[in-house]
């Protein structure tokens, strides 16, 4: 055997910095565990409230049905609403913010950073906001959606855009066809299938966070929720709860069968 | 025999003129001093200058890399090249901006050797965004909002190409010879004087590649449409072409009328892999 065969280090003595950011790292993680209380103990000592909670909510109310399917409508028209509108104003902004469509780069630069800060204020934010602008209740939830939707999409749109083939479009350029033909006749059609798979998710995760906004007064099935659940009428939740369980299955098997569709 | 100098298209008169008789012998392409290289120091074109009659039909021949279809792109400035002057019906398209450079583009179609439709949208939609180039805007974005003038006359070119029964037929559903023949139905679309072809026929099968060639012919002949085209295939710029004007090392080292030239010369001219089909 020669003297080179022998075997490495398992470990490597690590850098200052490394050392440090180790040291960091763990320090933060024994902060959270106290910080938030974090107990193995009351964690199970909870779970026979759990257990009653869940035998009261059986078998589940059917008194309020009516109620509980018009605030669920009232959450899917939310969502419905929310979503298109945010799609529709989302077109604009992916243009803008796409780098081979945008007519300056300061737009460029000025719509992507418009994106980036919907996206980054959650969506409970802009309904709180909503809610002083334009009073309690279901517009001012459709707007936090709009906004949420406008983050997500215009986002994805316009990466949908910059990912088309150019060569159509260069097609069209020399023949002569303006910016805005080019974008409706060439740039659109070739990205829909993309754009389309993200306006559906858009309107799944509106329906989901739709059920939320209602806690803070912005309309919808949440509210409905809340309520019951501080009276604990934990049937009633039940009906309530298995009612936006079915809500979001189904926009979801939709969506999916829609995205099937288009290729 | 081999025409290989250059004085010829250095010298005053277009070294064809149009066979045709009563044919205006107007050039309708001039390309003086073409300069264009790469980033990366790859020089593609060093001061080309040749000039196409109106009615001509003009091959460019050239090996990979020769510079055939940068040269094709810089005279409707898809590509912008570093110097030189390229004057289009009479214009010179390096000195437009905007409207103007639109309106001189609309006049000249561009076949692509991928044809370039826009895939999801069906054979008529395409032909029409040929419209375009006449202003038409929005009346040419889809053929379910058209005009009714303006589908009709979609349809008229699609018969053209003998495509009238593939119209609602998505454009990524054809065949390459189809796909293409529609991609020179929207040329006709924008009432183009003058048709430029990248190597149209190189995506197809022989047998398309020769149709997509015969239609070629008929419009430049029955037409008048002054045609270029570029190709690898010296048969087809012997048997399509009125004249040939070749490339190499970035300069015009051809510029003969067809019926001159000596396909064995050609050949030789090219090295022994060029496809001679």
């Amino acid at each position: 055997m020669s003297p080179n065969s022998a075997a490495p280090p398992r470990f490597q003595r690590p850098s200052l910095a490394a050392f440090a950011a180790w040291l960091i790292g763990l320090g933060l993680i024994v902060s959270a565990l106290q910080g938030t209380g974090f107990s193995a103990a009351d964690f199970f000592a909870g779970i026979p409230s759990i257990l009653r909670m869940a035998g009261e909510m059986f078998p589940p109310s059917t008194e309020r049905l009516s109620k509980v399917g018009l605030a669920l409508l009232e959450t899917f028209h939310m969502a419905l609403l929310g979503t298109l509108a945010g799609v529709i104003l989302s077109l604009p902004l992916a243009v803008l913010a796409a780098r081979h469509l945008t007519p300056h780069p300061v737009l460029y630069h000025a719509a992507r950073a418009l994106i980036a800060f919907f996206r980054t204020v959650p969506d409970l934010i802009w309904a709180l906001i909503f809610v002083i602008a334009v009073g309690l209740g279901p517009f001012a939830g459709t707007l936090a959606i709009m906004i949420d939707t406008i983050g997500f999409c215009a986002r994805f749109f316009a990466e949908a855009m910059e990912e088309t083939d150019r060569a159509p479009q260069e097609a069209l350029s020399a023949l002569g066809a303006r910016r805005g033909s080019i974008i409706v006749a060439a740039v659109l059609p070739a990205a829909l299938p993309s754009m389309l798979a993200t306006a559906l998710f858009a309107l799944e995760k509106a329906t989901r966070s739709s059920v939320v906004l209602g806690l803070v007064g912005a309309g919808g099935i949440g509210i409905e929720l809340q309520v019951s659940m501080e009276l604990f009428r934990y049937a009633e939740a039940s009906t309530i709860i298995i009612a936006i369980f079915l809500l979001v299955i189904a926009v979801e098997q939709a969506s999916a069968w829609l995205r099937r569709r288009t290729i | 025999m081999l025409v290989l100098e250059r004085s010829k298209q250095a010298s005053g008169a277009p070294a064809t003129a149009p066979q045709r008789a009563g044919a205006d012998p107007v050039r309708v392409l001039e390309v003086a001093n073409a300069a264009k290289s790469f980033p990366g120091g790859k020089t593609v074109l060093n001061g080309v200058s040749f000039a196409v009659a109106r009615g001509d039909s003009v091959a460019l021949l050239g090996a990979n890399g020769a510079g055939k279809s940068t040269l094709l792109r810089c005279c409707l400035r898809l590509i912008e090249p570093d110097s030189g002057v390229f004057r289009i019906l009479g214009r010179d398209i390096g000195a437009l901006r905007g409207g103007e450079l639109r309106a001189l583009r609309a006049r000249v179609g561009f076949v692509f050797q991928r044809h370039n439709l826009v895939p999801r949208l069906c054979a008529l939609t395409n032909v029409l965004h040929g419209a375009m180039a006449r202003g038409a805007g929005a009346a040419a974005w889809f053929q379910s909002l058209a005009p009714e003038k303006l589908r009709r006359e979609a349809m008229a070119n699609l018969a053209r190409v003998g495509l009238a029964d593939c119209a609602l037929s998505r454009a990524d559903r054809l065949s390459g010879g189809q796909s293409q023949r529609v991609a020179i139905a929207r040329a006709l679309m924008q009432r183009a004087e003058m048709v430029f072809a990248d190597e149209p026929v190189a995506s197809l099968d022989p047998g398309a590649g020769e149709d997509v060639m015969t239609l070629f012919r008929r419009l430049n002949r029955d037409d008048g449409l002054t045609f270029v085209f570029t190709t690898h295939n010296i048969a087809h710029a012997l048997a399509y072409a009125t004249r040939v004007v070749a490339l190499k090392d970035g300069r015009v080292a051809i510029d003969a009328p067809a019926r001159d030239l000596d396909p064995a010369a050609l050949r030789a001219f090219y090295g022994p892999q060029t496809d001679v089909a």
